[in-house]
């Protein structure tokens, strides 16, 4: 079980979107809303998450989520 | 907002010192300098230096459009015209760093080409370009078809692009033959409801998704006469033109090289040979044919050497990385054509 702080996400105004993921994210995650649901955290102007692993299960096994493809 | 006064800061113009104010002063300094004035039209002087540079680096984009350059053959105006996007989006994105705010471009897009010009590889460029700067959250590539989209019976339409939907959030949506999706002959086709769901996000949700519709030209200049308000929600109409036999001959040295194969002289001729005869035959899909018949070289060869070794010849190492005249010849190219071999095989488009 990981627990290393894992930066899935930052709010940037800079950009026309306000937040971009870091590439760090499971690739089914895309809206941060439901990346807290899961149990991401927000720090300041970073979404993180503690244990990515849980996430990721969370992910898998959340109705609303969707398998990644297994290609 | 009226009453706000600029920020005190180091002169910028005229008679500032000369320096590199993105470097000294950072790039989120500037951001930070300029974000509360009221009016940047009024507030910011005419010549002050936006970190133009900064921005630049910051974003990767050149390594992007380099790699573009690279990995695809030729196609000069496709990247020329990406490189274009790329410019505009980067502008646009120093303007909204100094405080002049602009409305989220329409950023959706339709590739028109024959299969196998690269349609798909741009799109995945695309998507790291808007991500380097900012447009899109995650940059990532969903590909969808008709059958991804449109379900097979009432109520199940809704759902299946939904869920299409929602997985290309923040990234690029590439609709590949897009024209599929509504069969205009068919009041019931269930593509309808595809359609309004496409054209709904694409209006309402700008900034979240990128919709790239891709496909034969004709095919899909029908499906915009026939589908109104779809081609007004495109911005960019991008043309993938055929590859010239010299091109493919490009393509298929860089992909031996990829692979640690090279062609014998001899190999290189047959080469050419082969895709003068491929192109005027059914089912060609230029840069994919290059790949596919460089699979079936690749097994010419793995045989021939077998046979070979079993027959006690020992082998090189340039053995292993040459592909020889017969490994291309025996290609049923050469005996008349790829379908009139196998005429189990799906005739293509007819465009």
């Amino acid at each position: 079980m990981s627990e290393d702080r894992v930066v899935l996400g930052r709010r940037d105004e800079r950009t026309m979107v306000g937040f971009q993921w870091t590439g760090a994210e499971p690739e089914a995650l895309n809206d941060p809303d439901f990346a807290v649901s899961l149990g991401a955290v927000w720090e300041a102007d970073e979404l993180v998450t503690y244990n990515l692993d849980h996430l990721r299960h969370n992910l898998q096994h959340h109705p609303d989520g969707y398998l990644e493809d297994s290609d | 907002m009226g009453d706000r006064k600029p920020v005190e800061s180091p002169p910028l113009g005229p008679g500032a010192p000369e320096r590199d104010t993105a470097e000294v002063y950072g790039t989120h300094e500037i951001e930070e300098r300029f974000k509360d004035l009221a009016d940047p039209l009024r507030d910011i002087p005419d010549d002050a230096d936006v970190g133009a540079e900064g921005v630049f680096e910051d974003s990767h984009i050149g390594e992007v459009l380099e790699s573009l350059d690279r990995d695809l053959i030729a196609l000069a105006e496709v990247k020329a015209r990406i490189g274009e996007i790329a410019a505009l989006l980067m502008i646009d994105r120093l303007r909204r760093r100094i405080g002049l705010e602009a409305d989220v471009p329409t950023l959706h897009m339709s590739f028109t080409g024959n299969p196998g010009t690269g349609k798909t590889t741009v799109a995945m460029k695309m998507g790291q370009i808007l991500y380097k700067l900012g447009y899109v959250r995650k940059g990532h590539l969903v590909t969808a078809t008709r059958d991804d989209l449109v379900g097979q019976y009432v109520g199940h339409t809704a759902p299946k692009t939904r869920e299409v939907l929602k997985r290309a959030m923040g990234g690029v949506l590439f609709i590949d033959e897009a024209y599929h999706i509504y069969r205009v002959d068919n009041e019931r086709d269930y593509g309808q409801e595809t359609v309004e769901m496409l054209l709904q996000v694409m209006e309402n949700q700008r900034e979240d998704l990128v919709v790239i519709m891709a496909g034969y030209k004709g095919h899909m200049d029908r499906f915009f006469s026939d589908v109104p308000g779809l081609s007004s929600r495109i911005a960019h109409h991008i043309d993938f033109p055929d590859y010239s036999v010299d091109q493919l001959m490009d393509i298929a040295l860089l992909m031996a090289e990829s692979q640690r194969y090279r062609l014998a002289p001899d190999a290189e001729k047959a080469l050419v040979e082969y895709l003068e005869l491929r192109m005027t035959q059914p089912r060609f899909a230029n840069g994919r044919s290059v790949r596919n018949a460089l699979d079936r070289f690749r097994m010419h060869q793995a045989i021939r050497l077998y046979k070979s070794a079993e027959r006690g010849r020992k082998l090189t190492k340039k053995d292993l990385v040459t592909i020889e005249d017969e490994d291309i010849r025996q290609s049923r190219v050469f005996e008349g054509g790829v379908y009139s071999l196998d005429s189990s095989e799906e005739r293509p488009d007819p465009s």
